[in-house]
């Protein structure tokens, strides 16, 4: 086992030679937008598991090119909506514009919608519903932004 | 087969094969299968594998193995059995108010977004509680909001509960070792389709998780050490934003009168208000003497919106 463990240490010391720059994003949808700040203009709208190339970093954001869509603008996105490791892709999702096949081998598994499902069918009276309809208010950016101007509130590093 | 014994039977077919192999492409691509089993089951990174090598008994911790998915989805759970047991306020102007006030203060935060949004909701109950599920889900109770006497002293509160969340406190909560199991149920599941018996245990295991997190949530409490770091993301926040950080002292301080200690709801599962003052106090410096007179603005539109719910 220990030269197992040995191996597997020298294993991750080489990854960082591949000095990869590729990026997925980890959430269900992701605002690329024009400048490194939280209400500045959404340019394009990223899915999950969408392959991005970091191009710069500002802070806590990064600048990506959106790998398969060559004709998406280039923009900036939350570091936190990043990740290094290759997602796995959720049955009946559109794989044409996400990572290619040999990288992402298996289904979404670990606590997943399938797990949620079997909950749900083991708690019939607990009130889901109420959760899918929490889940509608999105609360779009143009109403954010009239929201704060009214109030009077000035956030840190707004583009104007 | 002990879980040390499995996970170790787990790791060797990963990475047994690289003793036979040579070229460094053969090299790549055996790391390139071992992390993208790792990375598509969504729970375990390849740190974690090693870690699960060098020790029988390894604790694999939530929050380096959960990927924002696998929290939405125990957030889903958790709002769900709190809504089991505090009714929802349906009030679509207050909830739409409340929502455009939460997700304007998630976007400064250190985590803008989450897998499915930040959302928040009122319930119906006089209890002073907030609730914060993992994934963004917020809860706060009429009786909390009565303790607010302005927007700004609600911004506050949701921005203490947006600190639980960029800080994911609730997978802190998570009983050592279940996670672990977790792990190595999907592991060892490895490339074939779920099975009746793997699905099962990942099963137990979710309700297992979303039961250590409601019960730290409705019963025990995060600890002190968690409410200070959620109190300064939340002046971190309000700053970021716009709003004054003493808000938050204004809040606490309408608190006192209403907050029995080990009373029902933050009387139970949050230090005294009194004590969380002298905190945040220390941390605003000489901000925290200020006393402001709130935007005759955001006095309206709280007012307005809060028709019915106050």
């Amino acid at each position: 086992m220990k030269t197992l463990s040995r191996l597997a240490g020298l294993l991750a010391c080489a990854l960082p030679l591949q000095a990869t720059e590729l990026l997925y994003v980890q959430i269900r949808t992701a605002p690329l937008r024009a400048s490194p700040a939280p209400f500045a203009p959404i340019t394009a709208t990223l899915e999950y598991g969408e392959r991005v190339h970091a191009l710069d970093t500002s802070g806590a954001w990064k600048k990506v090119r959106p790998e398969s869509r060559p004709d998406a603008p280039v923009g900036w996105i939350h570091v936190t909506a990043l990740t290094p490791k290759a997602l796995a892709l959720q049955a009946g999702t559109d794989t044409s514009v996400r990572a290619s096949s040999d990288e992402v081998a298996l289904a979404g598994k670990g606590f997943t919608a399938q797990v949620e499902k079997q909950m749900k069918a083991a708690h019939p009276d607990l009130p889901f519903v109420v959760i899918d309809r929490m889940e509608k208010q999105n609360i779009p950016l143009p109403e954010i932004r009239a929201f704060l101007e009214k109030g009077g509130l000035t956030p840190q590093g707004a583009t104007p | 087969m002990s879980l040390g014994a499995r996970s170790h039977t787990v790791l060797l077919l990963l990475f047994l094969p690289v003793l036979f192999l040579a070229s460094c492409q053969a090299v790549k691509t055996v790391t390139d299968a071992g992390a993208g089993l790792a990375a598509a089951t969504g729970i375990i990174t390849q740190d974690q594998a090693q870690a699960i090598t060098r020790s029988t008994d390894a604790i694999v911790k939530a929050s380096e193995v959960m990927t924002p998915e696998n929290e939405y989805y125990i957030g889903r759970a958790v709002g769900a059995t709190i809504l089991g047991q505090y009714p929802p306020l349906e009030h679509p102007q207050a909830t739409r108010y409340l929502n455009t006030l939460g997700q304007a203060l998630a976007m400064v935060s250190d985590m803008p977004q989450t897998f499915g949004g930040y959302r928040f909701l009122i319930l119906d109950s006089d209890e002073v509680n907030a609730f914060a599920a993992p994934g963004g889900f917020i809860f706060v109770t009429r009786g909390m909001i009565r303790c607010c006497a302005h927007e700004s002293a609600l911004a506050a509160v949701l921005a203490h509960e947006i600190g639980h969340i960029q800080h994911r406190h609730g997978l802190a909560s998570i009983r050592q070792g279940r996670i672990t199991q977790a792990t190595v149920t999907v592991l060892a599941e490895g490339a074939k389709a779920m099975g009746g018996e793997q699905l099962k245990m990942l099963t137990e295991q979710f309700q297992g998780t979303v039961e250590d997190i409601t019960k730290t949530l409705i019963v025990n409490g995060y600890s002190r050490a968690a409410e200070r770091e959620a109190d300064a993301a939340a002046i971190e926040i309000l700053r970021r934003l716009g709003y004054h950080p003493a808000a938050l002292l204004e809040m606490l301080e309408a608190m006192i009168p209403r907050v029995q200690p080990g009373g029902a709801g933050f009387g139970k599962t949050h230090p005294p208000p009194q004590e969380r003052i002298k905190t945040i106090q220390a941390l605003l410096g000489s901000a925290a003497a200020t006393r402001f007179q709130e935007h005759p603005a955001r006095q309206a539109r709280f007012k307005e919106a809060m028709k019915g719910v106050l």
